[in-house]
């Protein structure tokens, strides 16, 4: 549904070339990545993902086991990661990078070079989209042996903050930073060469990115680090 | 205790290891040679934080340890390569089978698939896993699971290996079975070093035991030294009268230092220190109108030792 029916009417509306307003700007029925549905469902996903990667590893205490070798603590969570990731690219980057590439098998115009480049920009789109939420979700995963417990709470806490910043945006807009599927949206508006919204404070903007990947990676690892020495 | 010598392949000097403000080892300094070392103590001792600092998880707080003339803290990618660490609890992985679990770990050490796969089979066959090594964890017994840890901490073969209570839940014949193969893997060479409580065990294959207590070391040696006894120590077994073995006792008490007496009805067991004359012995208890039934030089146990060093001894 996210993919699937947004992308058909992509291709089979008649186009003379990949362009980055067919991806993210609103269509007839919607935008394809910045709707909130992709964004949703990358949370849920991550949520999904995510959620046992270190509590299985807790559960079972396997863990000690790792660093009994030569893994380092930030080793160990970046393969989480990384593993997490992979899964997500196949949902996140792989399908709009099809999409994308069927627009262009079946534009009316003779111009490839920049249906190349929006490619590129969905490749780095469908990379962000991969990544932002895992942190969290492998946070949560560091805190919790329970795999329901950390993949309903990373998904709810993503939920919670996009309704916070629902409700508070009439009052500043900042406020709207707060909410994940605009923070999704914002980057894709820069990825693909449109740059922020006036509205959006760059400042702020990075503080909520260092909020949302930073902090949780920091946390996890220590998270670890206290686990992995009380065991 | 025996003085730190070049020779050692672990040394500890002046470790002090605190958790908040628990102290979990003070004042450690030991000095461990290649063998099987038998590390005991009661819970809470020190033993696994020795372990966990041994494997550069925990900084000491003061002191320094080497393994191999190295600090674990500094060269931790490569030490970590030359240890195998089999935990005291359960931490496998109920979902895979044994064969994938160990050459996992084999993998996640630096080998090879194929070298992975291929050592995993070996090792799973030193340790016993037959065909049950294609079954999945969780549906084998407890003994069979001691048996995977210690095949995971052999998989990369690491000439030095932590074992954290081998034989935890084990029936009496798996803790033979798996005190065999400790030793079969201390004859070929590594430095092996078990924590554990079980007296008895230890002192089946430890070729050095360190006695550990509220985070110290009280006591270490060579299993050699540690069960030779003392000089002039002798376990004798006397029958008589009890009013003539009570006038014994006190003769005894103020002329020679009593290391254990036991008196049931009309025998006494007596170990005793300091006997400079058999004879004389001999002729006090004829006096006292006692049979002396036994009487041979005092040969200890692990567990005489231990005592001992907790009360202060040697």
């Amino acid at each position: 549904m996210v993919h699937g029916f947004t992308g058909m009417i992509l291709i089979l509306t008649p186009h003379a070339e990949l362009t980055a307003e067919m991806l993210i700007k609103e269509g007839e029925f919607g935008s394809y990545l910045t709707s909130g549905l992709f964004a949703i469902f990358a949370m849920l996903l991550a949520a999904g993902v995510s959620s046992d990667k270190i509590a299985q590893d807790l559960r079972n205490r396997s863990f000690i086991l790792y660093f009994s070798r030569p893994i380092s603590f930030v080793s160990y969570i970046s393969a989480k990661i990384m593993g997490a990731f992979t899964v997500m690219a196949f949902f996140c980057i792989v399908p709009p990078l099809v999409i994308g590439s069927l627009i262009m098998a079946t534009q009316t115009g003779p111009y490839y070079s920049g249906g190349f480049e929006v490619l590129f920009r969905t490749l780095l789109a469908g990379s962000v989209a991969s990544f932002i939420f895992l942190p969290f979700g492998i946070f949560l995963s560091s805190i919790t042996k329970s795999k329901a417990y950390a993949g309903i709470g990373s998904f709810m806490s993503f939920f919670v903050m996009t309704l916070i910043g629902e409700l508070f945006s009439d009052l500043s807009y900042h406020w709207k930073l707060v909410n994940p599927v605009n923070i999704l949206a914002y980057i894709f508006d820069w990825i693909y060469g449109f740059g922020l919204p006036e509205y959006v404070s760059h400042i702020y903007m990075i503080m909520v990115l260092i909020i949302m990947v930073f902090l949780p990676l920091f946390g996890a690892t220590v998270n670890i680090k206290i686990k992995g020495v009380s065991m | 205790m025996e003085p730190v010598n070049d020779e050692s392949i672990i040394t500890a000097s002046d470790l002090l290891v605190k958790y908040d403000r628990v102290i979990a080892l003070d004042s450690f300094s030991v000095s461990l040679p290649q063998g099987i070392i038998g590390m005991l103590g009661p819970n809470g001792s020190g033993k696994s934080t020795f372990v966990k600092v041994a494997m550069g998880l925990k900084l000491p707080d003061r002191g320094t340890l080497k393994i191999n003339n190295m600090i674990p803290w500094m060269n931790i990618d490569f030490l970590r390569d030359s240890i195998g660490y089999m935990p005291e609890y359960d931490c496998l992985i109920d979902e895979l089978n044994a064969i994938t679990f160990v050459s996992y770990f084999g993998r996640i050490s630096g080998l090879t698939k194929e070298d992975s796969i291929m050592r995993s089979h070996t090792i799973l066959d030193f340790v016993g896993i037959e065909e049950e090594r294609y079954r999945k964890i969780a549906s084998y017994s407890t003994g069979m699971r001691q048996r995977i840890k210690l095949a995971q901490a052999l998989v990369h073969d690491p000439p030095i290996l932590f074992l954290d209570e081998p034989t935890e839940g084990m029936d009496p014949e798996g803790r033979e079975e798996m005190l065999d193969l400790v030793s079969k893997i201390g004859k070929s060479g590594k430095t092996i070093v078990i924590c554990s409580h079980l007296l008895h065990e230890v002192e089946k294959v430890a070729e050095h035991i360190v006695i550990m207590n509220e985070g110290k070391v009280i006591n270490s040696g060579s299993i050699e030294k540690v069960l030779a006894g003392e000089k002039e120590t002798v376990q004798i077994r006397l029958n008589g009268d009890p009013k003539d073995i009570k006038s014994f006792m006190d003769y005894v008490l103020k002329h020679f230092s009593i290391i254990n007496s036991k008196t049931s009805g009309g025998k006494l067991y007596l170990v005793i220190k300091g006997l400079e004359s058999d004879r004389e012995f001999f002729k006090i208890a004829k006096e006292h109108s006692l049979q002396i039934r036994a009487f041979r030089p005092h040969v200890r146990n692990l567990e005489d030792f231990f005592m001992m060093s907790f009360e202060g001894g040697e």
